[in-house]
């Protein structure tokens, strides 16, 4: 039941699937319709973050960083061209796992705001 | 045949015991295939496995490899740069001088370094704090 309710978050991927199943088991329904609605509206796509990362390469770089809530790492990528473009394209190799970290921050917080109810 | 017999198998074994428990039952009973099968089983798994770690390491070993070669670097001999930009003949780059920059960070130059790249010094210490959320990050199991 758990699992097909957890497949309704968009464009999920398999790790983050694992992840929240294995994170979520003790909720009751209730509680995990509640978590779902707080955890769609707090993640990222992988797919925002790689066009985030793609506008390194047009001039402005390290918006991903900033969007995944690394502030000094942004501010350190924007003025210096994603560390002189190479910054850049590690991170796009990186962008699948740069999202997951951001990610399970975010089902922290939402299962904190959850457990408060 | 391999490819069909690859692409056949592939996506089935999501998990680790899946693939593990599949290796010691293999379902079909042609004999002839059975050292291919197990050959692919068991470079699935391995590859699954890389990738986790891959995953998990990669930016990790990306900042503490590139802190490393930045310490052992040679500034003072003539040798081709390494930048992309001076390659395709720009010469102008907001980042140029990083690398001297932190070389001399690490040195404890911290005069130099501001002569080389004004953000130098921060770099480092966004970089070594980097390093440090990444190493002590709760790792997650997959399943």
């Amino acid at each position: 039941m758990n699992t097909n309710l957890i497949a309704l978050i968009p464009s999920i991927e398999p790790d983050e699937l694992a992840y929240l199943q294995a994170f979520t088991k003790d909720l009751t329904e209730d509680k995990l319709h509640l978590f779902i609605s707080l955890y769609n509206n707090k993640r990222k796509k992988t797919d925002t973050i790689l066009i985030c990362c793609l506008l390194g390469f047009v001039g402005v770089a390290g918006v991903h960083r900033f969007v995944t809530g690394q502030v000094g790492m942004g501010i350190l990528y924007f003025f210096t061209g994603g560390l002189c473009l190479i910054g850049t394209v590690v991170d796009i190799i990186n962008h699948k796992s740069l999202t997951f970290e951001f990610n399970q921050k975010m089902a922290m917080e939402a299962m904190g705001m959850v457990k408060g109810f | 045949m391999q490819i069909v017999i690859f692409l056949n198998y592939y996506p089935i074994f999501k998990t680790i015991d899946q693939l593990k428990a599949s290796i010691f039952k293999p379902h079909s009973t042609k004999l002839y295939f059975l050292p291919l099968q197990l050959f692919i089983k068991m470079n699935t798994l391995f590859t699954i496995k890389i990738k986790k770690y891959w995953q998990q390491y990669f930016e990790l070993l990306f900042w503490a490899s590139a802190l490393l070669l930045l310490f052992f670097m040679r500034v003072n001999t003539e040798a081709p740069t390494l930048c992309i930009f001076r390659w395709l003949g720009i010469n102008q780059c907001p980042g140029c001088g990083l690398g001297h920059s932190i070389n001399a960070v690490l040195h404890l130059h911290f005069s130099a370094s501001f002569k080389y790249h004004p953000m130098g010094i921060f770099a480092v210490i966004i970089i070594l704090n980097r390093i440090k959320q990444l190493s002590f990050k709760p790792k997650y199991i997959i399943q």
